[in-house]
């Protein structure tokens, strides 16, 4: 289990319930800091109710705030730690300042006291929203997570795992029977040998049994031998197979969840995050349910059985063999902590000659031009000299301490050796018994150095398991509305004051106000940065506005049905991804069940036609990864022939010809012109030229529409377009 | 060393004390008045002109280029959008109020705990969890891909990041005492 960190929690519990008691209600949300000014450690914290910010110290006094009276309200970045500014009356004025643990929390109180500043209203927010680490431990949430490792609770979880067993609960029950199977038969092992050697071998008084009975006793020893061999087999085959099975329904469930996620879902996280969501924790899942589980039963149950039993038969040998077995466990515990701490330096100098040598021979021009050989065989030189050194003595290590281990291993041995051997001696026990506990000692001691690890592979696997189902759980913020709209498309758009902001702090549009008519082609012009991209992927519904409206046909976007909306929208991107394929499968992808013909048209109409049957394998060409790899000019005619498929109601075109040459960029001009007739589209460029078609230019700047008009309206203002159409024009006299 | 031709194409604005007069607002945001070409307000301002003149820069921001190899030299003076309006050599150029204002500012901008003393250092499951002693007190805080993000910015010295991105300075790691070291030994 973590370590607790320290997260001095009553400590803001205390001045939080100060801030909550200097307003008549409770506050719609709070807030956490930890710095003075100065950067001196405070435990700060401050709450809104209304129109009103309280903030304070635990022994300072309560400051109040008006929000509507601050402007420009900022989240400010520093290195280490952050702060909040805002400005009254002219006056440039510090609310707060943390160290990075509320820097997440700094940032949406920024977003929310400009939400109130502009009387935009939201509900109570929980006071546990903007945490990143659990309140309870301390213990960091995993990226893009929720759920403290540390505190999950383990019981609710395992009830979640079981609708995923359910249909393979015959198959369960059947391998519990062979675990119980197996560990029957193998403490009876035992057994048996003493009543050959007691019986048979090594008769003390009387005479030895009936040869018959001799007989059968070696054929029990072959047939236990032989259910060894067999049961533990078919057991760990059924589990395989269930363990898979399991772990496929739970990775083809994450991916189809992920599949469902809005784009704000998914870019909470990285794609890195989901991938190992999806392979590693779901990997980590099946180990659990093949490997840890299995050891989990297997172990316990002969650990009881074999103690039960020769418990029965003598309880104070029995102790005596099972004292050691907890110092035996931390001993092992301890070992392996130790020799994992030696043997990751070891790693880690490895991997840093293996790092070097990527770097080097990476960058093998820029040493030779730089002729700087010399200097870098010194480098590796060095880099390997440690590895040896490390690795020398590791291996010393590891070599004095291991044998050390094993003979402690015995220790059991010795002990019933010493105790049955005396009563041996007295007349009091027989050899049998003591190959019979013999056989016992082994079969506890065995697995002892694997339990000492078990606890650790439980929490992780639990750790895993909770991310999963975090995941699973996860209610989809881009929802279809309870009633969905799914009608045809006429393409008249309307921006009604929408407001949106990828990250917190930060609206990127502001109230933007713009109508599109159907057939009309909008040219959206401004910096990099400025929104443009959001503009539109704000139309495709990949994010929902955070205030305002948007609608299309008078239909607010969120009220139709994502599928109906999408496929009604066609989009030309600056990059197009191809998928590994060929490129008849690309294109086709756009319309599902399409024939080839229509592909061809498609294609003809984007002029792609001409060079893809240039190509050797024409429509059947391999792209994407390992495939053909085409220029930037015909990709992007596949993805114009992939639009037009789809014989959008609403085109986009981002930056579609930003990346071409001149010749091509005429080309696939030629074809964006026919595929617009008659749409309504939204084109982003900064090449103003391509433009030239288009009914109404919207300029935005700082994420607001800074001018709205025709090219000669906007010439005629003589502000930003005037200025950018005049500026390109001069570079473009200077390239000629 | 032969001259570099090539660099002498490019010219820095050097702040000094004769042709810059830092100033504290009221809340104490550092401000200042400089004596250098004018400074466009806009992008689309195609004026070009590089005598220097008087004026009021108003609120600036400080940025090091070293951080850790020279913190106290070449200091980048900015707007709040990090356009450079010159650089301060040295801060041994400044003394009296400018020099105040200037560390003031640097002291709030760069916060970098340093660590004394290691009492206890666990690992489970990629995260590292630290409790130490450092300059603003015993702080305790967790790392993720630890190995990674202790930054060798020297052989000796060590800048860690940790996962709320919060930073923390080992000035001298040599310099630790031998159970703090022991224990980050392993991450070496």
């Amino acid at each position: 289990m973590p370590p607790k960190l320290k997260t001095n929690r009553s400590l803001y519990d205390k001045v939080l319930g100060r801030v909550n008691a200097s307003f008549d209600a409770e506050p719609q949300f709070v807030f956490r800091y930890n710095l003075s000014r100065e950067n001196e450690y405070v435990t700060g914290g401050g709450g809104v109710n209304g129109k009103t910010l309280h903030i304070c110290t635990e022994d300072g006094e309560i400051k109040s705030v008006t929000i509507t009276d601050m402007d420009d309200i900022e989240y400010i970045q520093y290195i280490g730690c952050a702060s909040i500014e805002y400005t009254t009356d002219g006056i440039r004025h510090e609310l707060c300042r943390s160290d990075m643990k509320n820097a997440v929390a700094l940032q949406n109180t920024v977003k929310r006291l400009k939400a109130v500043h502009s009387g935009r209203a939201f509900g109570r927010i929980a006071a546990d929203e903007d945490d990143t680490c659990c309140p309870k431990c301390g213990t960091p949430y995993h990226s893009g997570s929720k759920v403290c490792p540390n505190c999950a609770n383990r019981k609710k979880l395992l009830n979640k795992i079981l609708p995923f067993a359910k249909p393979y609960m015959g198959q369960i029950i059947f391998s519990l029977v062979l675990f119980f199977a197996v560990t029957g038969v193998n403490i009876y092992a035992p057994y048996i040998s003493k009543k050959i050697i007691d019986n048979y071998l090594y008769v003390k008084d009387g005479t030895p049994g009936p040869d018959s009975g001799f007989f059968g006793l070696i054929a029990a020893m072959v047939g236990i031998a032989l259910l060894l061999t067999i049961l533990p087999m078919m057991r760990q085959i059924l589990l395989i197979r269930v363990g898979n099975k399991m772990s496929v329904n739970l990775r083809e469930a994450v991916y189809r969840k992920v599949q469902d996620m809005s784009l704000a879902g998914i870019s909470k996280r990285t794609a890195g995050e989901i991938i190992t969501r999806i392979t590693q924790d779901t990997d980590v899942m099946r180990d659990f349910l093949m490997f840890v589980l299995p050891d989990i039963l297997r172990i316990g149950l002969t650990f009881v059985g074999v103690s039960l039993i020769m418990f029965i038969m003598n309880w104070k040998l029995t102790i005596l063999i099972l004292l050691p077995i907890p110092f035996i466990i931390l001993m092992f515990y301890f070992l392996r902590t130790f020799m994992h701490s030696i043997y990751t330096r070891q790693w880690h100098a490895e991997s840093s000659v293996n790092s070097l040598l990527h770097d080097v021979f990476s960058g093998i021009r820029v040493v030779k031009v730089f002729g700087t050989e010399k200097h870098e065989s010194k480098r590796f030189d060095k880099a390997a000299k440690k590895v040896a050194d490390i690795s020398k003595k590791n291996e010393k290590t590891w070599n004095m301490i291991m044998p050390f281990a094993f003979f402690l291993l015995g220790i059991g041995e010795y002990a019933v050796l010493f105790f049955v051997g005396n009563k041996i001696i007295d007349g009091t026990m027989t050899l049998g018994q003591l190959v019979m506990f013999m056989g016992f000692v082994s079969l506890i001691y065995g697995p002892v150095r694997q339990a000492a690890f078990l606890p650790r592979q439980f929490a992780r696997s639990m750790t895993s398991m909770a991310k999963i189902f975090e995941l699973l759980d996860e209610e989809p913020d881009v929802a279809n509305a309870s009633e969905a709209v799914d009608k045809e498309i006429v393409g008249n758009i309307r921006f009604n004051k929408a407001y949106f902001g990828y990250n917190n702090y930060e609206d990127i549009l502001k109230n933007i106000n713009v109508d599109i008519n159907k057939g009309e082609m909008v040219g959206i012009v401004g910096r990099s940065g400025v929104g443009k991209s959001t503009l539109i992927n704000l139309v495709m519904r990949l994010y929902d506005v955070t205030d305002g409206s948007i609608s299309i046909d008078g239909t607010d976007l969120r009220d139709y049905e994502q599928h109906c909306l999408r496929s009604q929208v066609g989009v030309v991107l600056q990059e197009t991804y191809l998928f590994r394929g060929t490129i008849y499968s690309n294109i086709a992808y756009a319309l599902p069940g399409c024939t080839p013909e229509d592909v061809i048209r498609a294609s003809k109409l984007s002029s792609a036609h001409q060079f893809i049957m240039k190509l050797p394998d024409g429509y059947n060409t391999l792209v994407g990864e390992r495939g053909q790899t085409l220029s930037g000019g015909e990709k992007q005619r596949i993805a114009i022939a992939r639009a037009i498929l789809r014989n959008p109601k609403i085109l986009i075109l981002d930056e579609a010809t930003a990346s071409l040459d001149t010749k091509t960029e005429k080309q696939i001009q030629d074809a964006l012109n026919r595929l617009t007739a008659g749409r309504t589209t939204i084109a982003i460029a900064h090449r103003l030229s391509t433009l030239r078609n288009a009914t109404k230019l919207i300029v935005l700047e700082k994420g607001e529409i800074e001018e709205i008009g025709t090219h000669d309206q906007l010439i005629a203002n003589g502000k930003r377009y005037y200025k950018l159409v005049m500026a390109q024009r001069q570079m473009s006299k200077m390239k000629k | 060393m032969e001259k570099n031709d090539f660099l002498e194409i490019v010219k820095i604005v050097y702040l000094t004390p004769e042709n810059a007069k830092f100033y504290e607002t009221d809340n104490g945001f550092p401000c200042v008045n400089a004596f250098i070409p004018m400074v466009k307000k806009d992008d689309l301002d195609t004026s070009s002109s590089e005598e220097p003149v008087w004026q009021d820069l108003s609120r600036v921001f400080f940025h090091r280029a070293f951080p850790y190899d020279s913190a106290d030299t070449f200091i980048s003076v900015t707007d709040k959008d990090g356009n450079e309006y010159g650089v301060i050599k040295s801060l041994g150029d400044f003394d009296g109020k400018g020099r105040d204002i200037i560390e003031k500012e640097l002291k709030r901008k760069y916060f970098t705990p340093v660590i004394q003393k290691i009492f206890s250092l666990k690992e489970r499951f990629g995260y590292s969890y630290w409790e130490t002693e450092t300059n603003h007190g015993r702080m305790s805080f967790a790392m993720h891909d630890t190995f990674r993000n202790i930054a060798k910015v020297s052989e000796s010295r060590l800048v860690l990041t940790d996962v709320d991105g919060n930073r923390f300075e080992i000035p001298d790691v040599m310099a630790l005492d031998r159970k703090s070291f022991r224990k980050i030994e392993l991450y070496l």
